[in-house]
């Protein structure tokens, strides 16, 4: 089997996980109380994946103190001034100054 | 704490609240949605490139390769297969790591399902081919509430978003070899996850959702990819109802 089929067939699967609860089993079925519980899917699913980058930094030295640094920058941009783009740059420019320095 | 969230199947058989700033963005919702598809994808393209120079890496490149990036448009997942496949596993194990890293999809299309409820069955079918954690983010936070132009800006943010990501993968599989390897361009991807958490943590339960998440996700780490992603986001969901129905009693 190619790499490509192999991918291929990972997005078949990937497609399933995403129209489940939209058209197999619809998720307004569901009991009140799951879905009052599913609206903290966002920040739950997003800390975890910001966790997980930082942890997975860590096994790799060279990416640790860009990805610490992308981490602090962005937090303070996106506490401050709520804006998406300048988090987003404001967490590069910091990861690019600590890889030019280090 | 009052908690003032309303539950989904409100929001969604209400009237729409006119001071709710997802019903300005009714008028002109794909304008909305391709601007902000463009902030969010100048945090995904970086990563995008780093998908595309490890794809090259591995000779995995050509017309089969973008237009299978197009279709999973999940690079987290499509790195984790790479390193299956560069360790020699069975295409079954790729495939399977392809699908677990993915398993929080799952949960992100339950929670927007009652934005698909009651739209076409065309877009019921293709509208989830774009669920990723951006487009959920976004639309969640600032798609619009009445369906037409929820369904428009999905598909403007989705359609956008994916051109740029799958344009980004080609050209880091075009560029790869001319681009310095040490270049921290994944830092782009956690700063734009970051940039559209903070803005989320606005009460105490989703606070108490993502500082339980975090704690879990770190824990796991160890365990196979996707699986402790999974764990720790169920778990802070579980953290932040509990709380919730702390705060009611």
């Amino acid at each position: 089997m190619t790499p490509v089929t192999v991918l291929l067939l990972g997005a078949v699967g990937t497609y399933l996980l995403r129209v489940t609860f939209i058209l197999v089993v619809p998720a307004h079925r569901l009991p009140q109380r799951l879905r009052n519980a599913l609206q903290l899917v966002g920040p739950a699913a997003l800390a975890a994946l910001v966790a997980t980058d930082i942890c997975y930094s860590a096994s790799h030295p060279s990416a640790l103190w860009p990805t610490i640094a992308a981490v602090i920058a962005a937090g303070v941009v996106a506490a401050r001034s709520r804006n998406l783009g300048l988090t987003i740059v404001g967490g590069l420019l910091a990861g690019l100054m600590v890889t030019v320095v280090s | 704490m009052t908690v003032t969230a309303k539950p989904v199947a409100a929001q969604y058989d209400t009237p729409p609240d006119p001071d709710d700033p997802r019903c300005r963005r009714t008028s002109r919702p794909v304008r909305h949605s391709v601007s902000d598809a463009l902030i969010i994808s100048t945090g995904m393209m970086p990563f995008g490139l780093v998908v595309g120079m490890t794809a090259a890496a591995q000779h995995i490149v050509g017309a089969g390769a973008v237009g299978v990036t197009a279709f999973l448009y999940a690079g987290t997942a499509e790195m984790a297969g790479f390193a299956q496949l560069a360790a020699g596993s069975a295409p079954a194990a790729a495939i399977a790591t392809v699908v677990i890293v993915n398993a929080r999809l799952l949960l992100y299309g339950a929670a927007l399902e009652h934005r698909f409820h009651g739209q076409p069955l065309w877009f019921r079918l293709l509208g989830p081919m774009l669920l990723i954690d951006q487009t959920y983010a976004s639309a969640t936070e600032k798609g619009p509430a009445q369906a037409p132009a929820f369904r428009r800006y999905w598909l403007a943010l989705g359609v956008t978003l994916g051109v740029c990501w799958t344009g980004s993968v080609a050209a880091g599989m075009i560029l790869g070899p001319q681009l310095p390897a040490n270049l921290p361009l994944a830092t782009a991807g956690t700063a734009c996850l970051l940039g559209l958490l903070v803005p989320r943590m606005t009460d105490r339960r989703s606070l108490i959702a993502a500082l339980t998440a975090a704690a879990i996700a770190a824990a796991a780490i160890a365990l196979p990819a996707g699986i402790g992603i999974l764990l720790a986001t169920t778990s802070g969901i579980l953290a932040g109802a509990i709380a919730t129905r702390k705060e009611r009693s």
